[in-house]
């Protein structure tokens, strides 16, 4: 049975996507976090919230990017992961 | 020359301090996800690092105070005291912690000398078996997911135990080697934890 993921591995997973495309636009960050629409929306206004990322407007639509903010929090969730994973918690 | 008594002292010191970033890690763990159970693991390496801390200083004294005779052993035998409960305490939490996841005996008094034989004895006896646990518990989690940071932490583990099962059949026969050889295993362990600290650290 596939376990539920927490509200932080969702925050992460799409900090993460937007990382990996060097800014991301909603349809990337909706495949790869597998998420709906209305759920996804939620989390990037809280994600803006926090300042962990930024919205730019272009003429194709909103493009998200990490600010510094959200690369250090990236970065510290990457290693609580590997610690978790040490002791077999799953985050 | 480094005595054999300094090294335990060295030994103690930096195995603290690699049990107290272990600890640290652990709360910062806790802070972000609030999950419970590396608020357990926090204090249970906490208690640990404070145990060995507690003992090196007492070491420390004794060594650099040189006092009389009677005074050296019942320092020693409040040291492995202060030693021991921490550690019962400690490894209790960590035990509870993976349960809500998936000195040298100096000749001392014959009536303190027992006494603390019995209470040495039965707190062994209570850390062998809550080590038993977390090692078997940390093994059914490294065979699940067959990762090598599982790995690492539970060849720390491991090492935590056979150092404490020779600790236990030292206390018997007084016997020295098997003393130094359990203290050897056991900062080989917190090796293990610094390894796995590393790779934490170094996470991409």
């Amino acid at each position: 049975m596939k376990q539920r993921r927490s509200k932080l591995r969702i925050l992460a997973d799409i900090l993460g996507i937007i990382f990996e495309e060097n800014g991301a636009r909603v349809t990337q960050i909706l495949y790869g976090a597998n998420l709906s629409y209305d759920r996804l929306v939620k989390y990037l206004d809280e994600l803006k919230a926090k300042e962990l990322i930024t919205e730019k407007r272009d003429d194709q639509g909103a493009r998200y990017y990490l600010t510094k903010k959200g690369k250090d929090f990236l970065k510290e969730f990457k290693k609580i992961e590997k610690f978790a994973e040490a002791f077999g918690v799953q985050i | 020359m480094i005595s054999v008594f300094q090294m335990i002292v060295i030994t103690d010191i930096i195995g603290a301090i690699i049990l107290f970033i272990t600890s640290y890690y652990s709360l910062k763990a806790y802070k972000k996800t609030t999950l419970k159970v590396f608020l357990f693991l926090s204090l249970g390496f906490i208690l640990l690092a404070a145990g060995r801390i507690s003992h090196s200083i007492i070491f420390m004294t004794i060594s650099y105070t040189k006092p009389v005779r009677l005074l050296i052993k019942a320092t020693s035998v409040t040291a492995s005291f202060i030693t021991l409960f921490s550690e019962v305490l400690a490894y209790s939490l960590i035990a509870i912690g993976y349960s809500r996841n998936n000195t040298k005996i100096l000749a001392v008094h014959p009536i303190i000398y027992i006494r603390q034989i019995f209470v040495q004895t039965i707190g062994e006896v209570i850390n062998i078996f809550l080590l038993l646990f977390i090692v078997f518990r940390s093994a059914t989690i490294y065979l699940t997911n067959k990762k090598r940071l599982t790995l690492t932490t539970l060849l720390a583990f491991i090492s935590l135990l056979v150092s404490h099962i020779l600790k236990f059949i030292s206390l018997f026969g007084m016997m020295e080697p098997l003393f130094l050889l359990s203290k050897f295993i056991y900062f080989i362990g917190l090796l293990f934890f610094l390894v796995m600290l590393l790779e934490v650290e170094t996470a991409k």
